[in-house]
């Protein structure tokens, strides 16, 4: 799709309504000016990194269930330059506020499943084309209307990656250095997929029961150890949310859970479960997921925050890189730079001395 | 969460026997290039084929052997009971013993004395000069030192390449300084009527700036902050003062060839492309750098007679890329990127067109003249997103002026008060003496051999490199 440079404002009414607030930019309303048509603006600045979202959200637009890219436009503001893109409004809202807001008709097993063939056909799309999602989760799924037949979409393409290639065309020719080429460059592609097949599972578990699987424990707030409990695979199918959900949806559940990345299941794996291929005929058991997600409420966002988190450990990779302070590094330039050599690194005794200090106090308030 | 595929699943196994293949990993990129190198003697290369066809049946043969007694004892780690039958006999120039180790379908020889156990192997990388792997020696001084081991892909291969190999290894063992790295090893398993394998090894030198910039980008995750990147801008000016005393000139400055540990420790790797000033030399190439850290003089212009300050620009490409997290003049092509260039730093001037002029030929200012000309931006406002101060603007303003003449040079940045908090003149070392390559006649690959086998033989070994169990008695 080849970018508009004259302004979007020739086109299009831009509203104060802010939408959403995305990774690299937010969203607000606009109106075609000729057909009134509502959209969604969404504004980045022109960078590389921008770039990347807008192609590969351009690539996978057309889909049933992704959002919907409809022009973008090259503008710009007091000298910086913007991308800004009308996308399709999804006027339905999140995903699980809808589930959340029912409230008197239960939700079931087999409007869970007919929901996670949506995502699953959306992400199937994405890696058939070599694109990773990596940024799965609830936010970024929105239904188009709030009718109930309404078509559930993903969005926001801002960890996006092209995995057939292990960069954007022009960075190629940057990487042929003998040392130290990075050696996740080297066979990431079921890596950064499997990461959406994650998100498929998590999703895929909340919507059964209405709490996220790594938990602490049922009912209790986040723990923060929830990191290592999912590196450990640490999860359960408690009782009683659990107890008529039916077997084939746990057996899909595990598999989408495995913590070895290679291990994971893939989309088209996944697409071939029979709780996914025969989702019609998924039993029609009510879900205990309105009733525990509204007594949640209050603990959504840590899930986000947690969920947000692991997502951005599984983007890093293999490696996470991880540069200290100067004040924290133990660098012999700075060593000699430091006024008069200084450091408290430099002393050992510093540190006991601190230690001993600690001691004492622990005593007076004993 | 996914668990990390440790150095432990790597595809680490032992051989027995010496032979390899060329890696399919990487293209042999840069060779294509080769129309723009000085026309040198290309002796017909059929045999170097014929041998490497024949070292791929041999390696398929061994791999099957290999696969057959794994299928057959089901153990895969058959190899620490019988240490002392995997060494070879002493062997190359300094009858050392190795083992033949393979790592992602390389086979790497590795000297008695370093840690060669498959789970303290890590494969580092690939490109078009070699592969690289990490590892782990007890070195003189005993201590242990993570230690990167780059075996040279077809050192050999025709004189272009095999001049790059001399200069390396030559440079490697030149430069003493903190923050360039340094060879501790050097070697082949090979005799000399054989030579075919070049390994140097040098200290791990932390990660690349690439690799930094690169998760930057990719995870949209701040690493390094605004005192990291004063302090890794100083270093490597600090480095080029020294390698600009030595009358060198880098020419390959970019992410991609420096080192960062997690302590800040910054270290230049990688002198393939460096190269002597000293003598009077009309053969420099003008496909030296990756483009988009090329200076204009470089690319467009004067590409004769470029000088030091040519890593100049370099720095000053790398120091707004630290800043902002992109490369600066990404040009796809190089039209493109100088569109960039000249849309922010200006279209050149008269008196640069002069000297363009005088320098080349009317024709090259013809064909600048013809590109459309640009007021130089204010960099202040064109980098005001992220805040940098003032004394950064003001050093990137004087390293990214397209006039060489005009540039700061490192003596000058050096005491630019950007970097007044880490100025320590007396612990700022120049070369002692001006570093004479003799590289610039014209040899055969089989001279160059000749010539590196001799840096092989006559190679110091530092306290600091690995140990070679009895070396104390030998």
């Amino acid at each position: 799709m080849a970018f508009h440079e004259y302004p979007v404002t020739q086109d299009y009414r831009i509203s104060r309504k802010v939408l959403g607030v995305g990774i690299n930019g937010k969203v607000v309303e606009c109106e075609h000016r000729q057909s009134g048509d509502k959209f969604a603006l969404k504004v980045l600045r022109d960078t590389q990194k921008a770039r990347r979202e807008v192609e590969l959200h351009v690539m996978a637009s057309g889909h049933g269930h992704v959002v919907s890219v409809h022009d973008v436009y090259k503008n710009s503001y007091n000298g910086v330059d913007c991308l800004l893109v009308v996308m399709e409004n999804m006027k339905g809202g999140e995903l699980f506020n809808r589930i959340q807001e029912r409230g008197q008709k239960a939700f079931t097993e087999r409007e869970a499943a007919g929901i996670v063939n949506e995502i699953c056909s959306a992400v199937a799309h994405l890696h058939r084309m070599s694109i990773a999602h990596r940024d799965l989760k609830p936010e970024n799924l929105l239904y188009v209307t709030t009718a109930s037949n309404a078509a559930l979409k993903l969005t926001d393409f801002g960890f996006a990656k092209k995995t057939d290639e292990s960069e954007p065309q022009g960075l190629k020719t940057a990487c042929f250095t003998p040392y130290y080429c990075a050696p996740e460059v080297l066979g990431t592609e079921k890596y950064d997929k499997s990461c959406d097949l994650w998100s498929i599972g998590v999703i895929m578990y909340i919507l059964l029961c209405g709490y996220p699987p790594f938990y602490s424990q049922h009912g209790q707030p986040m723990s923060p150890g929830m990191k290592a409990k999912i590196k450990s695979g640490q999860y359960t199918f408690p009782s009683p949310e659990w107890d008529c959900v039916s077997e084939a949806a746990k057996d899909l559940i595990r598999k989408l859970l495995r913590t070895e990345p290679t291990e994971r299941i893939t989309i088209e794996q996944t697409m071939e479960h029979k709780w996914i291929s025969h989702y019609r005929r998924v039993p029609d058991t009510p879900l205990f997921t309105s009733s525990n997600l509204n007594d949640q409420r209050e603990q959504w966002t840590d899930m986000q925050d947690e969920m947000e988190a692991t997502l951005a450990s599984m983007r890093v990779g293999p490696e996470n890189i991880q540069i200290k302070s100067l004040g924290d590094s133990n660098n012999k330039l700075l060593a000699k730079r430091r006024k008069g050599g200084a450091s408290p690194k430099d002393d050992p005794m510093d540190d006991i001395k601190e230690e001993e200090k600690d001691d004492e106090e622990e005593k007076m308030i004993s | 969460m996914a668990s990390v595929p440790s150095s432990s699943s790597l595809p680490v196994s032992h051989v027995r026997r010496h032979e390899d293949v060329s890696t399919p990993s990487a293209p042999p990129t840069k060779r294509s290039n080769n129309q723009s190198q000085p026309p040198e003697s290309y002796e017909p290369n059929t045999w170097l084929q014929q041998q490497r066809e024949q070292e791929q049946q041999k390696k398929l043969a061994a791999e099957n052997i290999k696969k057959q007694s794994i299928e057959a004892t089901g153990n895969n780690e058959m190899v620490g009971e019988e240490e002392e039958d995997i060494l070879s006999k002493p062997c190359g120039p300094h009858k050392r013993r190795f083992q033949f180790v393979m790592i992602r379908n390389i086979t790497f020889a590795i000297p008695e004395g370093y840690d060669v156990e498959p789970n303290s192997i890590e494969y580092l990388g690939g490109g078009s000069f070699g592969n690289v792997i990490k590892t782990s020696a007890v070195c003189r001084d005993g201590l242990r030192r993570y230690v990167a081991i780059k075996k040279m892909r077809e050192p050999f291969f025709d004189p272009h390449h095999a001049r790059r190999i001399f200069r390396e290894t030559k440079l490697l063992q030149l430069m003493r300084h903190d923050n360039i790295i340094c060879a501790l090893d050097i070697y082949t398993p090979d005799e000399e009527n054989d030579f075919r394998d070049v390994y140097v090894v040098t200290e791990f030198a932390g990660r690349s700036l690439y690799q930094i910039l690169k998760q930057q980008r990719d995870y949209g995750r701040r690493v390094l902050t605004d005192e990291h990147i004063k302090f890794i801008i100083y270093q490597i000016i600090r480095a080029l003062k020294y390698i600009h005393s030595a009358n060198i000139i880098h020419r390959d400055l970019k992410p991609g060839n420096l080192a960062l540990t997690d302590d800040s420790d910054l270290m230049i790797l990688d002198f393939g492309l460096a190269r002597s000033l000293e003598k009077k030399d009309t053969s420099l190439t003008q496909y030296v750098q990756t483009r988009w850290y090329r200076s204009p003089e470089v690319i467009y212009w004067k590409i004769d007679s470029y000088t030091n300050l040519a890593d100049m620009w370099s720095l000053g490409c790398i120091a707004a890329e630290l800043l902002t997290g992109e490369p600066l003049f990404p040009g796809d092509e190089p039209n493109a990127q100088y569109q960039r260039i000249t849309q922010l730093c200006g279209s050149p001037d008269e008196e640069l067109l002069t000297k363009i002029e005088n320098d080349n030929s009317s024709a090259i200012k013809a064909v600048i003249q013809s590109y459309t000309t640009h007021k130089r931006r204010n960099f202040r406002d064109v980098f005001s997103a992220h805040n940098p101060s003032e004394d950064f603007i003001d050093l990137l303003e004087k390293l990214l002026v397209l006039d060489p003449e005009k540039r700061i040079t490192v003596e000058e940045a050096i005491q630019h008060p950007y970097l007044a908090e880490f100025s320590l003149p007396e612990d700022e070392p120049r070369a002692d003496h001006i570093f004479d390559l003799d590289d610039s006649q014209a040899r055969t690959r089989f001279e160059w051999r000749d010539a590196v086998w001799k840096e092989i033989m006559n190679y110091k070994r530092l306290s600091s490199s690995p140990l070679i169990p009895g070396e104390a008695d030998r």
